[in-house]
Formats: C-alpha cells, sequence, structure tokens
C-alpha cells in the first residue's frame, strides 16, 4: 500500500499569504514615495557609473523586459544629473558668404540664440529703412544718373554713330523687334519693297552693300555693349557701397558692440558689412518702372527681396533656458533624420530649393550636452538610423545630411552644413536579446556602448521588501493620481506580484503590469464611490483581467467537458497519461492538460518522439524524449541492450510543443507501456527528468495545476484528483485560492515528488522497488516488471539473431 | 478744357511709364481709356524689302527678316500690350478698349486722337534712327497734333517738381485739372513759371489764387515764380528745377516747346495745344 500523504504538499504551502498585519500603514497615502525602482539596484548603479564616466565610448544600454520601469529609472537618475550639470550653448547656423552651400555653425552663450535671431532680423529691417533712404539722397541720384548718362550716351554714341553713317548713305536704322535693322530711305519713311524693285540692279546693288556694311559696323558696336554694361554695373556696385557704406557701419557696430564677447558672432558680423555693401541694391525698394531703366536692368534680382534677405536671417537650431541644465531628451520616433535633422526643401517654381534657414535639428541636436534616450527596437528598425547614430558618436559631431542623399537617390542641390561638435550621453534601451545580438553582430556596438545596464525581472520577497513594494505602489498611485490603497489591497497586490514572478519567494518587478492593475481596480473602486481602494477591488480587477483572456481556455475546457479533447479524469490506463502543458496567448498564459501515450514493441532501443517526426517538437522537448532513451538503458538491464522500441505521443496536439517539462509525464506513459501496469488518470502530471532519474523544477506550475483543476472541478471534484509536480517546485506555489480551498477540503490533491519512482508509485498504487543485494529489483515491484519485460524482450530476439551472425544483423539495423 | 479720353499709344517698346501715368489719369479724372496699338509701317515696308536682316541686341548677330515674322512679332507685342493694360486696369472701375492700326506711328496716334482726348505716348530714351537728329523728332512730328498730350519720359520715377510754363490766362488755367491729377500722381508740387510781372489791377493775382485754391483742394502744392524780360532765362530756371513734367498750353505751345528744347530735359511734357 502506497501512502501518498508522503508527497502531498500541505495547503499553507500552496500560496504565501501578505502578513498585512506585519505592514506598519493603514493606507498608501502615509508611505513615502521610492527614491529608486525596488530591486533595481544593480542597474541604478550601472546608470550612475555610466554617467559618471567622462569618456566618450561609455554609453549606456538599459536592457530587460517591457514593463519593468528601465525608462521611468534611466530617465529619473539622468535628470539627476543634468540638473546639477551647466546647461549646454546654443547653436545658429548663419549664412556662409564665402562658400553658401556650406552654411556656417556659431555657437552662442545659452540663452542667446533667439536673442542672436531676433537682433539679425531687427538689423535687417533696419537695413532696409536706413539703406533705401540714402539711395533717396540727392547726390545718389545724381551720381547714378550720371552713370546712367554714361552708359546711354555710350550705348547711343556708338549705335548713334552707326545711324549717323546710315543716314549719310540715305539709309534708316529702325529698331526691330528684337534689335536694329538697316532699310533705304525715301524721303523721311522707309523705301517701299515695290519702290526698291522699280530701281535698276545696279541702283540696287550699292545700297544693299552699304547696308552689310553698316550691319558689320552695328555688330561690333553692339558686341560692346555688354562689357560696358558691366563696366557701369560695377561702378554702380561701388557707388552703392560708398552711399550705404555709413548707414551700414552704424548700424552693424551697435550689433559688434553687443556680441563682442563672441568671436564667432563678431566674424560672421564683418561677412555681414561686406555683403551688405556689395548687395546694397537688394536693400532698394521696386518701383513702378523701374523696370525700364537701363540700369535697373543691369542690376535685375533673379529672386524676390525676400528670398534675398533670408541670407542675413540667423537659423536658430537649439537653444536653451539658462537654468534648464543639461537637456535629457527622449526621442520616441528615431528616424535617420529625427536623430541628425533634416533639409527640408521648398517647391519654387517647380524646383526644390533649399537654403540654411531649413535646416531642421534633430535630437542629437537638442541632446547635445545632455543625455539622449532611444529604444533600440525603434533605432535598428528606422533606415540608417543606427549608422547614423554610430557615424556621429565615432566622430563626435553632428553632421546634418539628407537621408536621400546619403543614399545617392537623388541628386538636387543640397547643403552641407558645418558638422556641429557632439558631446553626450546616449542611453539605448532595449531587450536582452536585442543587446546579445548587436553585441555579436555589430563590432562597433561594444566600443560604443560600454556600460550594461540589466534590469533584474523580480526581487526577493520578505518583509522588508514587501514593505518597498507598498512604497511602490504608494508611488505609482500618487503618480498616476489614483485613490489610496489600503493595507489589504497592497496585500493582494504583493501576493499578485508573487504570482505574476511565478515565485512564492519573488515579487515581479514589471511595474507596467502592476500599474495597470491599480488603474483598472481603481475605476472599479470608482464604480462603488470608495474613498480608498480595497482588497475586494484589486481581486475584482485580477478577476476581470482573466476572464477577459480566458476566452479560448474556456473553448478549450469545453471542448473537454464535451468529449472533443479526449482527456480522463478517472480510471486507470496502460501507456497514458495527463500531462501538463502551457499555452501563452499575447500576454495570457493558461495551464492546459494533454494526454501523452505510450507504445512498445520490440525493436532497436529507439524511442521515436513522434512530435519531432511530425516536425512539431522544439529541440527541447526532443532532448527530453531523448534522456529517456538515456535513463532507461541505465536503470535496467545495464549490461544488456535495449530491444526495444517506443513512440510517444502528445495526442490531439495540432501546434508545437516545446520545452522538456512533459518528459516525466512521458517516462511514466512510458514505462507503464513497458510494465503493463496502468497509470490513475485522476492524476496529471509535470516536470521534467535527467537521465538518473531524478525529477528537476519546470515552469508555469500554477497555470498548470489551476488547468487541471478547472477541469475536475468542471466533471466535479473526486478527492482522488491531484496533479504531480517537481519537489522544487513547491516555492514557486502562488495558486488560486480555490484550488487551495479544494485542497484543504481534501477534494484535489498536490504531490510533489523528487524521483520518478515516487511519480509511479503515486500512478499506479504499486512500489517501485529497489534492487536487492544479488541486484535484481523485487518480481512484482514495479521496476522488476519493467526489467522483467525489457529481458524478455531481448531475449525474444536472441533466437531470431543467434551468435555472431545476430550480432551483426543487430549492428546493421542500427544502422539503419 | 472738357477731356473725355485718355488715347494710350503703344508700339514696339514697352513704356511701363506711360501706361501707369494713362490709367492714373483716367482713374483720377474719370475718363474713358483706349489703348491704341500702332504697327509700325515703317517696319513692315523693311522687312519686305530683299535683304531685310536683323542685328539682335543681345547676342550681336544678324538674322532675316520677312514680312510673315514681323507681321507675327508686331502681333505678338499687341497681344502682350493688351494683356499688360488688362492687368492694370483689373477691378477698376475705367472703361476701357484697346485698337490696333497700321501705318507711321505718330501720325496714326494724331490722327486717332480727337480734341477731347489726352493722347499718352512714350517719349523714347533712346533714339531709333541715330541719336543726332531724333531728339526732335517727336515734337517736330506733333505740331500737327490737335490733341493734348502727354509725351512720357521712360526712367526711374522721381519726385521731381511739376511747372507749367505760361502766362495767367485761360490757357494755362486748363492746364489746372491735368497738371492737378499728375501732381498727385508723382506727388510733387506744381511750379507755374510766368514770364513777365502779373499783370496790372490785381488781375493776375486773382488767375493765381484761383488757380492755387483749385490745387490746394486737390491736396497739391502750388508755387508761383515770375521770370522778368521775356523768357531769356527761360530754359536756364528749368534746367535748375530738374522738372519730373512740364506743361505748356497754348495755340503755340507745341512750337514753344520746340523752342525751348524742352525735350533734352529729360523729363514729361504735357503740351496743351489749343
Amino acid at each position: 500500500m502506497i501512502d501518498h500523504h508522503r508527497w502531498r504538499v500541505s495547503p499553507e504551502d500552496l500560496y504565501r499569504t501578505c502578513q498585512i498585519d506585519r505592514l506598519p500603514f493603514q493606507t498608501t497615502s502615509e508611505l513615502a514615495d521610492v527614491d529608486e525602482a525596488p530591486g533595481q539596484d544593480r542597474a541604478a548603479e550601472a546608470i550612475r557609473f555610466g554617467i559618471g564616466m567622462a569618456h566618450r565610448s561609455y554609453n549606456l544600454f538599459a536592457m530587460g523586459s517591457e514593463g519593468l520601469g528601465r525608462r521611468t529609472l534611466v530617465d529619473r537618475l539622468l535628470r539627476q544629473s543634468a540638473s546639477l550639470r551647466p546647461t549646454p550653448p546654443d547653436w545658429c547656423y548663419v549664412f556662409n558668404f564665402k562658400t553658401p552651400h556650406k552654411p556656417t555653425r556659431v555657437p552662442l552663450p545659452t540663452g542667446r540664440a533667439l536673442a542672436f535671431q531676433h537682433d539679425m532680423a531687427r538689423l535687417v529691417e533696419d537695413l532696409r529703412t536706413g539703406i533705401p533712404a540714402a539711395f533717396e539722397t540727392d547726390e545718389y541720384r545724381s551720381r547714378r544718373q550720371e552713370l546712367e548718362n554714361e552708359l546711354s550716351a555710350r550705348q547711343d554714341l556708338a549705335i548713334g554713330t552707326v545711324g549717323d553713317h546710315a543716314r549719310e548713305q540715305k539709309i534708316a536704322l529702325l529698331r526691330t523687334p528684337g534689335g536694329f535693322g538697316f532699310a533705304p530711305m525715301s524721303g523721311d519713311s522707309v523705301m517701299e519693297p515695290q519702290q526698291f524693285q522699280k530701281l535698276s540692279e545696279a541702283e540696287q546693288k550699292p545700297i544693299e552693300e552699304a547696308i552689310g556694311r553698316l550691319q558689320k559696323e552695328l555688330e561690333a558696336a553692339i558686341e560692346l555693349i555688354p562689357k560696358w554694361r558691366r563696366e557701369a554695373q560695377r561702378k554702380l556696385r561701388e557707388l552703392n557701397r560708398q552711399i550705404t557704406s555709413s548707414v551700414v557701419a552704424s548700424l552693424i557696430e551697435e550689433m559688434k558692440t553687443a556680441y563682442e564677447s563672441i568671436p564667432a558672432v563678431r566674424d560672421y558680423l564683418i561677412a555681414v558689412q561686406d555683403d551688405v555693401l556689395d548687395h546694397a541694391e537688394y536693400f532698394q525698394q521696386s518701383k513702378e518702372g523701374e523696370a525700364a531703366n537701363p540700369m535697373a536692368l543691369m542690376l535685375a534680382r533673379a529672386e524676390p527681396v525676400e528670398a534675398l534677405m533670408n541670407r542675413y536671417a540667423v537659423n536658430a537650431l537649439v537653444h536653451h533656458e539658462a537654468a534648464d541644465g543639461a537637456p535629457v531628451v527622449f526621442e520616441d520616433h528615431p528616424t535617420h533624420d529625427n536623430l541628425v535633422g533634416r533639409i527640408e526643401y521648398e517647391a519654387r517654381m517647380g524646383a526644390l530649393v533649399t537654403e540654411f534657414t531649413l535646416i531642421k535639428g534633430g535630437a542629437l541636436h537638442r541632446a547635445n550636452g545632455g543625455y539622449l534616450i532611444v529604444e533600440a527596437v525603434k533605432l535598428l528598425t528606422q533606415p540608417l538610423a543606427w549608422e547614423a547614430l554610430k557615424r556621429a558618436l565615432r566622430a563626435r559631431e553632428i553632421r546634418t545630411e539628407p537621408l536621400a542623399q546619403a543614399l545617392s537617390l537623388v541628386s538636387t542641390v543640397s547643403l552641407e552644413p558645418e558638422p556641429i561638435p557632439l558631446d553626450l550621453k546616449v542611453v539605448l534601451i532595449g531587450q536582452r536579446n536585442i543587446y546579445y545580438l548587436l553585441h555579436a553582430l555589430d563590432p562597433e556596438f561594444s566600443d560604443l556602448f560600454k556600460v550594461l545596464v540589466d534590469f533584474d525581472e523580480d526581487m526577493n520577497r520578505n518583509d522588508e521588501s514587501d514593505l518597498m513594494y507598498a512604497r511602490l505602489i504608494a508611488t505609482l498611485a500618487r503618480q498616476h493620481a489614483i485613490r489610496p490603497l489600503d493595507r489589504a489591497a497592497v496585500g493582494r497586490l504583493i501576493e499578485h506580484a508573487s504570482r505574476s514572478a511565478d515565485d512564492a519567494d519573488k515579487l515581479s518587478l514589471e511595474i507596467a503590469r502592476l500599474s495597470d492593475l491599480m488603474l483598472e481596480a481603481n475605476h472599479l473602486a470608482d464604480a462603488q464611490g470608495n474613498g480608498v481602494m480595497s482588497a475586494v477591488h484589486v481581486q475584482a480587477a485580477i478577476d476581470g483581467q482573466a476572464r477577459r483572456g480566458s476566452r479560448i481556455s474556456d473553448r478549450l475546457r469545453e471542448e473537454t467537458l464535451r468529449g472533443r479533447l479526449l482527456i480522463d479524469t478517472q480510471g486507470e490506463r496502460v501507456g497514458q497519461v495527463n500531462g501538463l502543458s502551457v499555452v501563452q496567448m499575447g500576454d495570457q498564459a493558461f495551464g492546459k492538460p494533454v494526454r501523452i501515450t505510450a507504445s512498445v514493441r520490440l525493436g532497436g532501443g529507439q524511442v521515436i518522439d513522434i512530435e519531432r517526426e511530425a516536425q512539431l517538437g522544439g529541440p527541447l522537448h526532443s532532448k527530453g524524449v531523448m534522456i529517456l532513451g538515456g535513463y532507461l538503458s541505465a536503470r535496467y538491464l545495464p549490461e544488456r541492450p535495449l530491444m526495444l522500441s517506443a513512440s510517444l505521443v502528445f495526442e490531439q496536439s495540432y501546434g508545437g510543443v516545446e520545452g522538456d517539462s512533459a518528459s516525466s509525464a512521458e517516462l511514466y506513459a512510458l514505462l507503464s507501456a513497458i510494465a503493463r501496469v496502468p497509470l490513475k488518470q485522476s492524476y496529471a502530471v509535470t516536470g521534467s527528468v535527467n537521465q538518473h532519474g531524478d525529477v528537476q523544477p519546470i515552469g508555469g506550475v500554477n497555470d498548470k495545476i489551476e488547468g487541471f483543476f478547472r477541469l475536475c472541478q468542471e466533471r466535479g471534484l473526486t478527492g482522488e484528483q491531484g496533479v504531480i509536480i517537481p519537489a522544487s517546485n513547491v516555492r514557486n506555489l502562488m495558486l488560486h485560492h480555490e484550488v487551495v480551498a479544494a485542497v484543504q477540503a481534501g477534494r484535489f490533491h498536490v504531490h510533489a515528488v523528487s524521483r520518478i519512482d515516487e511519480g509511479l508509485e503515486l500512478l499506479t498504487g504499486v512500489p517501485a522497488g529497489e534492487r536487492g543485494v544479488g541486484g535484481a529489483f523485487p518480481a512484482h515491484s514495479l521496476n522488476g516488471l519493467i526489467e522483467a519485460r525489457l529481458e524478455q524482450l531481448a531475449e525474444r530476439l536472441r533466437p531470431q539473431s543467434g551468435g555472431e551472425g545476430g550480432h551483426r544483423a543487430r549492428q546493421s539495423r542500427r544502422a539503419h | 478744357m472738357n477731356l473725355r479720353r485718355v488715347v494710350l499709344g503703344l508700339g514696339l517698346q514697352d513704356s511701363p511709364a506711360a501706361m501707369t501715368l494713362a490709367t492714373e489719369l483716367a482713374r483720377s479724372m474719370q475718363l474713358q481709356l483706349l489703348g491704341l496699338f500702332v504697327e509700325d509701317i515703317d517696319l513692315l515696308h523693311f522687312a519686305a524689302l530683299p535683304f531685310a536682316r536683323e542685328v539682335c541686341l543681345s547676342s550681336a548677330t544678324s538674322r532675316q527678316l520677312d514680312p510673315t515674322a514681323m507681321v507675327r512679332a508686331l502681333q505678338q507685342r499687341a497681344g502682350e500690350a493688351r494683356r499688360s493694360l488688362h492687368r492694370r486696369l483689373e477691378g477698376q472701375s475705367i472703361q476701357w478698349a484697346f485698337e490696333t492700326v497700321r501705318g507711321p506711328v505718330m501720325p496714326m496716334l494724331l490722327a486717332n486722337a480727337l480734341e477731347t482726348d489726352l493722347l499718352v505716348a512714350a517719349l523714347p530714351a533712346r533714339t531709333i534712327r541715330g541719336a543726332a537728329q531724333d531728339i526732335a523728332t517727336p515734337l517736330s512730328q506733333v505740331r500737327a497734333a490737335r490733341a493734348p498730350l502727354l509725351l512720357v519720359r521712360d526712367g526711374p520715377a522721381r519726385r521731381a517738381p511739376v511747372v507749367v510754363l505760361g502766362s495767367p490766362d485761360a490757357s494755362a488755367q486748363a492746364v489746372a485739372t491735368p497738371v492737378s491729377a499728375l501732381a498727385r500722381q508723382f506727388g510733387s508740387p506744381v511750379v507755374f513759371l510766368m514770364v513777365g510781372e502779373p499783370g496790372a489791377g490785381g488781375e493776375g493775382e486773382r488767375w493765381e489764387a484761383r488757380v492755387a485754391g483749385q490745387l490746394a483742394a486737390d491736396g497739391v502744392p502750388v508755387e508761383f515764380r515770375h521770370l522778368p524780360g521775356d523768357g531769356e532765362r527761360l530754359h536756364e530756371q528749368l534746367v535748375r528745377i530738374r522738372p519730373g513734367l512740364v506743361a505748356i498750353a497754348g495755340a503755340r505751345a507745341l512750337e514753344e516747346a520746340a523752342t525751348l528744347g524742352l525735350e533734352k530735359l529729360n523729363c514729361t511734357l504735357l503740351l496743351l495745344p489749343s
């Protein structure tokens, strides 16, 4: 008779209740905020180390699962540090008068960029008022008129001289649509064609020859006109420069004085002064009728005045307030352009054009002198963003280059802004696998991100940590502006955190999930109008989450109850056992019993994993099955080869199977099939096994137990039903209160075993048996029956093969 | 003077200043406007000559011309002038029309202008048929004009005084209305430059007061200057004033203008022959 009580887990061990009487508060409103993320000491220390390391390669990678509060902790510690650091300088781009396509960077003391931009705009306004006034003076008019007259006179003289020559020969110089022409005169008018035709050839020929000569003479005269115009233009510019120099100098001197302490601005203002004097005509107001003026035509502008005035604008790319401290920037959409900035274009007359005022800063510009936080997966999924970030960190400068240009996709004229020096810390936040992949595949990664910030998934549970967790709950309640929680509610959340960690001795650090649950509980409390959140609300929120995600598990259980999914919960059967699996659907996991069957026959020692053969089994599952062969060989007839073939199947499994948590159940089914001893179907089993028959821990034990319990509960608890789990998983138990209640009432049982023999005894009710003095198992023990069957199979094979030939035949079969 | 219409003479050369003044006068004096484009018959005759070639101003090369191309070019220019006028008049309550005629330019303009019209034409800034002779050409051509003439000098607009030449009589008074409109357009004061002293019996003063009142009502400052003698220092005075516009009225207005060499002043001329 087997004593089942040996392996029973007591109800107290099924759920670790939070001792709320040890919590020293009534509601969370009495608790102070936590200073840092509880349980993340290692991560916090790493962040502080990374912040403190001045070397440029010490950027940080904060890794861990979603919802651990990575960004919150990183952000908080960075802001603490940033507030103590000086605010970085402002940066502007200005027009480069020497190389217009390479805008010049101008660093300014913190907070001065916008003022500089404003001052330059005012300067331009002043110039636009002052310079036209200078052009309105009589002196300027007179001198300009002289220049105009000089040019007109030269042109008139040149063309008029030709006209005079023409007139002497009774030929008219006519103004035509495109230029000039020569025609013979008759009186004051041009000779009519008919009249010309009437002339004799001897009269016509000299006229034609004279006109030919005059045309050449006129061509020679007209060829000189562009040169005279250029000369006049140069003189006009010089005149404009002289006229405007005093106005420009006085206005710009004021600016120079104001920015005397900033060399870059002083140099820029000197260049502005020269450029304004060179282009004084830009500042003249356009007037009606001006286009007809030959001088105005010479200085005709290809672009609107406003566009030309932009050359004196200031692009305040980055500007800070002096008291802000160092910037902490989180870039939520880290595209290439959002990181390094972009150069925008405007459509003008159907063409895309750009200028330095269309340079837009990126996250690197904003974070320069401080910290930049980026989510790694978002960064890596944006084209060239990761490369751009690395290039900037390596070169320690921000080079703004359009993405299309970087890819050589377009050949539009663009800008090459002078790079801006870069000094910042980058913090990447990502999953662990991303960190490891980057480490393995990108040699530059480890050079640039030397500080690993590894976030823990859970923390130890004890009275001290319970209180810390309570403070965390209080902090979150205040952050989310929800009602305070009473002790019972906090206790329930602590217990739920243990359940989430799948460990009675741990607390999950998934802050996001905890926040969600609190918000949902608060919502329920809202409906009831309670001032304080209680355990009832928390439990209702937990149940609500479970209920909302239970459609699939309910449907599967329904199919089982209807007999379409075959799971027995009573009776006995040879080679068949209930295994326990966990199905993960999104963020919901639930336990699902699964029937595992085994069959044996005479064969060459293979244990065939049907799941693997059907390519439904993952590598860990296959490994677990292979271990079974090792166990059989080592445990039974160690001196003789196994002469059986066995098949193992997860019945009615239509998806993939992964993990080795069913290997103990598979072994039980296999041994039952070998020994022809039936297994109790009122049990479900989980646990992996090694070659020595030790039962090893598995994951998801709570979900697995509850999955089988729900099925039994629906069918009616008999008091015989229960589960067999690895003894090492007892510390993970945080079972639903209904399971605990059923166990307390003796209507359901949880057994914890350490060895396969223990599980076998529970499942069969037959002693497993140990080898005696002679090395044999007792004849009626389970192990005795198994070994006897294996020997029987081995003996059955011997006569068929026999002697040397038989050995060869066996080798040949194995080779196949 | 009872003006009813402004006739704007248009030709091969664009004259924004003439177009501006014509439209402004039509608007401010509430007159009709006729854009009259003249296809220069001389150019058509020239283009029909077997050796007709055009020396291009932009490239200093010559190319063959033919009558068809010349007609097309003139028609295109007429279309441009019409569109330009339309753009200027758009949104203004000015009655306007546009016509194209063919013939010698100035005679055609004069022939199409009635006594109640104000003919506005460009006074070329540059010579057409040779520098030396053409200085006097327009005035020599308009001696037979019946209608008042506004010969507009192209070039940058400037706030120079408007000068009226003449004596205190009805003809000078007739100038007041168009001069007032033009002075407002120029934003300039008006200077009446009178040869001889004001007449006896206070007639001259009363006349001046009347004219001054009329212009003052339009917001135009006015000044009267009397030149002693018979006007030998008139041209010297004009050069000194550097007027933007000179107006001269009377039966011998055109002859006087030619005699004074007004075209050499590089300013706009308003000639009121009757």
